[in-house]
C-alpha cells in the first residue's frame, strides 16, 4: 500500500490526487488476486476430478468380474482363455500367470537396476563430479527420454538371440530374464536422476563432520551420505517400480506372452528363461475383442484396477517413508 | 514517497491508455473471426448443397468400373480386420478419386470389431478375416457377407531347420507340441521353435480350422505374436534356428522358407486346382439393407479392374481364383 509516510510540503496534494485512482486500483487487484486464486483452485482440482473418474470407470467396467467370474476363480486359477468361441461365460478368466509375471519381472529388473542407479549417482555427485556432470549426467538424461519400444525391439533383435544361448531347446531366450533385462535398462535413468539429487541436497556440513572424523571417501558415502539420501533413493526406486509395472510395449516384445506359470520347482533358474505374460502384456492382448466378449472385457479391466491398486499403494509406500524421515530429523 | 505516488499514477496512466488503445484493436480483431468464419460456412454449405443434389448412383453391374453415373454418394465407416485393411484403403483411395462425392473411412481394430460394428450399425462396412459364424455375439440374418479377395497362408520355417516340404500330419503334430526337433519329420538335428498366433486371432482360426483338424495347437509355444512382422523376424532370427510359424504367403520374405503342404506349394494355380487346402476369403460384411455407397463401394472393390489390377499388388488373390469354400470359410 503506497500511503504516505511523511514527506514535504507536495505530499498532502498528491496524495489527494492519489485517494482518487488508488481506491479503484486496490479493488480490481483485490478482485483479481481473489479471481486467481479461484482459477488455479479449479485447474488442480481438475486434475484430481479426471484421476477419480478414471478410477470409478475402471471399477464400473470391472464390476462383472466379481459378480460374474468371483474373484475367487479370478485370483486363484492360472487359466486364462478368455475368448474361447469369442462368446459369453465359456472362456476361463484365471489371472494368476498375468499377476505373478508382472511381480516377477518387475522384482528381478529392479533387483538388476538399483546397484547400477546407485552407482551412477554415487559417481556423477561424489566421485567425479567434472566428469559426472558434464557427460555421464546428460548422457542417463537421454536415456529416459528414448521411446519404450526402442529398448523391446533392441531387446527383441540383439538380446534374444544371447539369452537363446542358455534357453532350453526349443524356446527363443524371451522370457522373466529378458524382460528383466529391458526394464531394468529403462529404470536406471529414473533411479539414477532422483537418487543423485537426493544425494546432492545433503547438507554439506555432515560430509564435512565425517571427514572431521577422520572418515574415507567410501566410509562417508556408505555410512552417511547414502543413509541421509534414503528417502529420495527410496521414491526413486518407488517410480521406477511404477514406471516398469505400467510397461507394455518394451515387455511384450521379449517377454514371449504365453499364459503358463514357468515350473520353478522343476526346471530351477532356466524357468527365467521360459516365455511369460504380465498384465500389462495381457490387457494389450485383448484390445481387439473389447466389443465381442464382455466377460473377457471385464476381465482385463479388473487386471487395470489391480496394476492401478498396486502403482498407489507404492506412491503411499514413498510418502509415508519421506514423511517419517522428515518428521524425525525435525 | 511523492515520487513513488507520481510514478505510480504516470504508470495506471499508461496502462489505461494501452488497454484502450489495445481494446481498439481487440475489438477490429474480434470482429474479423466470426466473419471469416461466416464466409466459410457460406463456401461449405454451397458445395454441400451441390453434392445433395446430384443423384445418387444406384448398385453398379457388377464387372463395369464406377463411371460416373454409377459412383454414389455419401459417407461411409469401414472397421476391421487389420489383414484387410491396406486393401480396402487402397480401393477407397482409388474410389473417392474417381468419385469426389463419396466419402470413406477405413480404420482396423480386428476382425471381431468389425463384426461388431455392422451389427451395431456403428460401422456400414466390417472388415473379417472369419465368417461371422465365429463371433457369438452377431446375429447372422442381419448382416450380408460379400467375399472380396482370397488369403493364401503359408507356413514358414527357419532355413536352418532344413525341411521343404511337409505332409498334413506332420504340420499337425509340430503344432501341436508332438514333434520336438525337427529331425523327426526329416530335418536337422535341430529343436523346433514354434511361434503362434495369439488366441483370438482370426489368422489362427483360419489356420486351425483348415490344417489342425480338430487337434489343439500346443499351450505351451516358444512365443505368440501377432503382427506379421514379428512373426517373420522371429521365425528367421538369429534367436530361433529352428523356427515355425505361418503367415499369409504374400508376406514372407527371403528369410524364411515356405513349406509346401503335402507336396503342393502356396501359389493361387494350386488354389484354384484344390490342391492347396490353407486358404480362406475374405469377407465385407453390411447390414442386409445397405446405403448405397456401401454396395457401390464393394462393386467396385469386385469388380474386374480393381481385381485384376490391385488385388494381387496388395498380397491377396483374386476372388475369382476359386470358388470352393475352404474349412476356415464354413
Amino acid at each position: 500500500m503506497i500511503s504516505g509516510q511523511g514527506g514535504g510540503a507536495t505530499a498532502p496534494p498528491a496524495r489527494a490526487q492519489n485517494a482518487a485512482a488508488v481506491p479503484g486500483l486496490r479493488r480490481r487487484s483485490r478482485l483479481i488476486d481473489r479471481a486467481s486464486r479461484h482459477v488455479l483452485l479449479a485447474g488442480a482440482g481438475i486434475n484430481v476430478v479426471v484421476v477419480a473418474l478414471v478410477v470409478i470407470f475402471l471399477l464400473s467396467r470391472a464390476w462383472p468380474t466379481i459378480s460374474n467370474i468371483g474373484l475367487g476363480h479370478f485370483f486363484g486359477s492360472a487359466k486364462w482363455a478368455p475368448d474361447e468361441g469369442l462368446g459369453f461365460g465359456i472362456g476361463s478368466f484365471g489371472a494368476l500367470a498375468p499377476i505373478f509375471g508382472s511381480f516377477a519381472v518387475v522384482t528381478l529388473g529392479l533387483l538388476i537396476a538399483v546397484p547400477f542407479a546407485l552407482a551412477v549417482a554415487v559417481f556423477v555427485t561424489e566421485t567425479n563430479p567434472i566428469v559426472g556432470e558434464r557427460f555421464i549426467r546428460p548422457a542417463v538424461e537421454v536415456f529416459v527420454g528414448i521411446p519404450s519400444v526402442v529398448y523391446g525391439y533392441l531387446g527383441f533383435i540383439a538380446l534374444l538371440p544371447l539369452l537363446h544361448n542358455f534357453a532350453p531347446p526349443g524356446r527363443q531366450g524371451s522370457g522373466i530374464l529378458a524382460a528383466g533385462i529391458v526394464l531394468a535398462i529403462m529404470v536406471i535413468p529414473t533411479i539414477a536422476t532422483i537418487s543423485a539429487d537426493g544425494l546432492l541436497s545433503v547438507p554439506g556440513a555432515l560430509r564435512e563432520g565425517s571427514a572431521a572424523l577422520g572418515a574415507t571417501q567410501w566410509q562417508t558415502i556408505r555410512r552417511v551420505l547414502l543413509p541421509a539420501a534414503r528417502p529420495s533413493i527410496v521414491s526413486g526406486i518407488v517410480l521406477g517400480f511404477a514406471r516398469a509395472m505400467g510397461e507394455a510395449l518394451a515387455v511384450a516384445l521379449v517377454i514371449g506372452d504365453v499364459n503358463v506359470i514357468p515350473n520353478f520347482a522343476k526346471e530351477g533358474l532356466g524357468a527365467l528363461l521360459e516365455p511369460f505374460t504380465t498384465m500389462t502384456v495381457t490387457i494389450t492382448d485383448g484390445v481387439d475383442k473389447l466389443a465381442i466378449n464382455p466377460d473377457g472385457t471385464a476381465a482385463r479391466y479388473m487386471l487395470a484396477v489391480v496394476l492401478l491398486v498396486v502403482t498407489f499403494l507404492a506412491i503411499i509406500m514413498v510418502r509415508l517413508v519421506t514423511r517419517g524421515r522428515r518428521g524425525s530429523r525435525a | 514517497m511523492a515520487a513513488s505516488e507520481c510514478g505510480l499514477r504516470r504508470v495506471i496512466r499508461a496502462a489505461r491508455s494501452e488497454r484502450r488503445r489495445h481494446g481498439a484493436c481487440m475489438q477490429l480483431r474480434i470482429l474479423a473471426v466470426p466473419a471469416l468464419a461466416g464466409l466459410a460456412l457460406v463456401a461449405c454449405g454451397s458445395t454441400d448443397n451441390n453434392s445433395t443434389n446430384s443423384p445418387s448412383g444406384g448398385a453398379a453391374t457388377a464387372s463395369a468400373s464406377p463411371t460416373a453415373a454409377a459412383c454414389a454418394t455419401g459417407t461411409i465407416t469401414a472397421s476391421g480386420s487389420t489383414a484387410l485393411q491396406p486393401l480396402v484403403q487402397k480401393a477407397a483411395q482409388l474410389y473417392q478419386a474417381k468419385c469426389t462425392g463419396a466419402t470413406i473411412t477405413v480404420s482396423g481394430g480386428g476382425s471381431s470389431t468389425g463384426l461388431s460394428n455392422v451389427a451395431s450399425g456403428t460401422s456400414d462396412i466390417g472388415n473379417s478375416d472369419v465368417p461371422v459364424s465365429n463371433a457369438k455375439a452377431v446375429d447372422p440374418t442381419t448382416v450380408k457377407d460379400h467375399q472380396v479377395a482370397v488369403v493364401v497362408f503359408a507356413v514358414i520355417v527357419n532355413p536352418g531347420a532344413g525341411v521343404t516340404n511337409l505332409t498334413t500330419q506332420q504340420i499337425q503334430d509340430v503344432f501341436s507340441g508332438k514333434v520336438t526337433n525337427w529331425k523327426s519329420v526329416g530335418g536337422k538335428d535341430v529343436p523346433v521353435t514354434l511361434i503362434e498366433r495369439k488366441p483370438g486371432s482370426g489368422t489362427r482360426l483360419s489356420f486351425d480350422k483348415d490344417m489342425m483338424g480338430g487337434t489343439a495347437e500346443a499351450a505351451n509355444p516358444a512365443s505368440t505374436q501377432d503382427s506379421t512382422q514379428l512373426v517373420l523376424t522371429g521365425v528367421g532370427g538369429a534367436s530361433a534356428p529352428g523356427g515355425v510359424s505361418y503367415v499369409a504367403a504374400g508376406s514372407a520374405d527371403s528369410t524364411v522358407v515356405k513349406v509346401s503342404i503335402d507336396g503342393v506349394s502356396a501359389t493361387g494355380d494350386a488354389v484354384k486346382a484344390g490342391t492347396y487346402k490353407l486358404f480362406s476369403h475374405e469377407h465385407m460384411y453390411t447390414k442386409t439393407a445397405a446405403s448405397p455407397l456401401a454396395d457401390a463401394f464393394i462393386n467396385y472393390i469386385l469388380s474386374s479392374e480393381f481385381q485384376t489390377t490391385q488385388v494381387s499388388t496388395l498380397g491377396y488373390l483374386p476372388v475369382a481364383t476359386t470358388s470352393e469354400q475352404s474349412a476356415a470359410d464354413q
